[in-house]
């Protein structure tokens, strides 16, 4: 049972790794003006499967480590008991010994219904431990919402195609820093990790924006058609060095 | 340096509850059902309490079998002079009837 249970769970983890790339090719295909060619279509799905491989593998690899050490166990438990064991491996280090009493309690409760309330209680406060400095929590959300606000006002107006990004990228990250901060024993000045985190964070942004910009600037880069020759658009002929990209540009 | 406030109604409802028998253990689920709270009220406030030495916990030393030992509670001293002042401060109430008592726990370190 657990063995099937293991390669059930591993096929599902690979689909789901694979299924944004066999979506990006689908997409690919319909999004072409022109119907493509059979040697196109294969070289496309040849590129999404070089670069969609190596994720699906390391995917499939992560599940059958976790598996090994504690899937096999968590196999045993039923739904309330999963969530509890789930949300008691989110403790900090000093609360782990109250994440194993929740857990031995949850063996007293008799029925499903009681079973999930009192998991999904002691969840909620494995989750969200007590911690006394609520107040700074509850700035770093309101930052959080107004952070995300402002991000999708700013790229609504300057790059509309930009704003699910920003949304979405602006909104994990306050949700994660004040999750983190809720759940830190102490507020205090944070070492260099953070900071350095930071600044890789601030440089994925700034290079999906830019890309986000490129594409939105040059939409002919992205059309699916060979590159060809054309007149110079109008921001190309105030700059003229940009006549120098490749004929990629359009 | 924690900021002395005035306990909540649930909190005050825990610390009363284990100050009925200050020396007998408690457990957390009995608690929840002998105050009518739900987990998610009780054990944060448990967490604070033993945070703040106002509870002591321990472990069962002899679960029946197939059992994980369960986690125990009762109040420490100033726990008890906490539940003191609570209960000068609150209106005269009924005792509350406990239910399910189950088996005394024996506990490892008592």
């Amino acid at each position: 049972m657990n063995r099937t249970v293991g390669r059930v769970g591993g096929l599902a983890i690979s689909v789901v790794a694979a299924a944004p790339f066999v979506y990006l090719w689908v997409v690919s295909m319909r999004g072409a003006d022109d119907p493509l060619t059979f040697r196109a279509r294969l070289d496309m799905a040849i590129w999404i499967a070089v670069f969609g491989t190596p994720w699906t593998v390391a995917a499939r690899l992560l599940w059958r480590a976790w598996w090994r050490e504690a899937g096999a166990r968590l196999s045993t438990l039923d739904g309330p008991a999963l969530l509890l064991a789930a949300a008691a491996a989110t403790l900090p280090a000093d609360r782990r010994d109250w994440g194993a009493a929740m857990t031995a309690e949850l063996a007293q409760v008799q029925g499903p219904a009681s079973r999930w309330r009192f998991a999904a209680g002691c969840a909620r406060a494995a989750v969200l431990p007590p911690r006394d400095h609520r107040a700074a929590a509850g700035v770093a959300g309101a930052l959080a919402v107004t952070a995300t606000a402002a991000a999708a006002l700013a790229t609504g107006a300057a790059l509309p195609a930009g704003r699910v990004f920003a949304l979405t990228f602006v909104g994990l990250l306050g949700g994660l820093a004040t999750l983190t901060l809720a759940r830190s024993r102490r507020v205090r000045r944070a070492g260099p990790g953070p900071a350095i985190a930071g600044l890789a964070l601030a440089g994925i942004a700034g290079c999906l924006g830019l890309t986000t910009w490129y594409l939105a600037e040059y939409p002919s880069t992205h059309s699916g058609h060979p590159p060809t020759i054309s007149p110079p658009s109008r921001r190309e002929r105030r700059w003229p060095w940009r006549c120098c990209w490749p004929a990629a540009s359009g | 340096m924690t900021r002395a406030r005035r306990p909540s109604a649930q909190t005050t409802a825990v610390v009363l509850a284990l100050a009925d028998e200050p020396a007998t253990w408690r457990y957390g689920y009995e608690l929840c059902q002998h105050l009518g709270l739900k987990a998610g009220s009780v054990y944060p406030i448990l967490m604070r309490l033993a945070d703040r030495g106002l509870l002591e916990t321990a472990w069962e030393t002899d679960p029946p079998a197939g059992r994980p030992p369960r986690h125990l509670y009762r109040l420490t001293g100033p726990g008890r002079a906490l539940a003191g002042r609570l209960a000068a401060e609150a209106p005269a109430r009924p005792a509350p009837a406990r239910r399910g008592a189950g088996r005394r726990p024996r506990l490892e370190g008592t």
